[in-house]
């Protein structure tokens, strides 16, 4: 079959390259908003609760000879 | 990076990242028996091996599948910076690690607290053995995913990576 090479299919033709970077993947995405709800998750437990009190180690153990 | 060398960097990486993994889920293990337990030779144990744990196996691990990751992904044609999955990879271990970091704090204290007393109760330091489960939970999670992508390497290249492909 003989057809005739329009400008938009010539063999010599430069095939531009893209010039965006292509789009993240879904799963980046997903991903991405999972850890955003979580962070936030996280960060509003620890404003809105007990702190960051566990980090400091507020001992309510009693040792032998010691005071409370 | 030379073959031989990128594959003993592999192993590396592989064995204390999965490593890391199953001691994380070990420490989980005691988390659970220290919270749950009424029995105090039990508690204190578990406190105590849980601290000897972190140190020696959980945070040695955590460092040498950081440093072999990195030098896994500058050393070879993934990058670092230039498939998702790496960067993502990267972005959970650096969290996890600084939050390992900080919750050795807590673990101290158990431990501390379980060495120096013979009668350590279930309302002895509640928040802090609570968060130890709830923290190792966590990690457990993360280094899932982290095993996941790993194993899975789902396509998809970042904006830098595309450029460098390109040039």
């Amino acid at each position: 079959m003989d057809i005739e090479k329009s400008p938009g299919n010539r063999e010599d033709a430069p095939t531009a390259p893209p010039l965006l970077p292509p789009a993240a993947p879904r799963w980046v995405k997903t991903f991405g908003i999972v850890a955003l709800v979580l962070v936030l998750l996280f960060v509003v437990m620890h404003l809105m609760g007990r702190g960051l009190s566990g980090h400091m180690g507020h001992s309510g153990v009693t040792t032998h000879g010691e005071q409370p | 990076m030379a073959p031989g060398l990128r594959k003993f960097v592999l192993t590396a990486h592989v064995t204390s990242s999965v490593g890391w993994l199953g001691a994380v889920a070990g420490f989980l293990a005691l988390a659970v028996a220290g919270l749950t337990s009424h029995d105090a030779p039990m508690m204190r144990a578990a406190y105590l091996a849980m601290d000897r744990l972190t140190w020696l196996v959980i945070v040695p691990m955590n460092f040498a599948s950081l440093l072999t990751g990195l030098l896994q992904s500058l050393g070879t044609t993934w990058g670092l910076f230039r498939h998702y999955w790496v960067l993502v990879k990267l972005l959970l271990t650096i969290p996890a690690t600084i939050l390992l970091l900080v919750h050795t704090q807590p673990m101290g204290y158990m431990a501390r607290a379980a060495a120096a007393t013979t009668t350590l109760s279930g309302a002895d330091l509640h928040e802090a053995r609570v968060q130890l489960v709830v923290a190792s939970s966590a990690a457990l999670l993360v280094l899932f995913v982290a095993t996941t992508l790993s194993v899975y390497k789902p396509r998809g290249m970042t904006p830098y990576g595309w450029r460098k492909g390109r040039g």
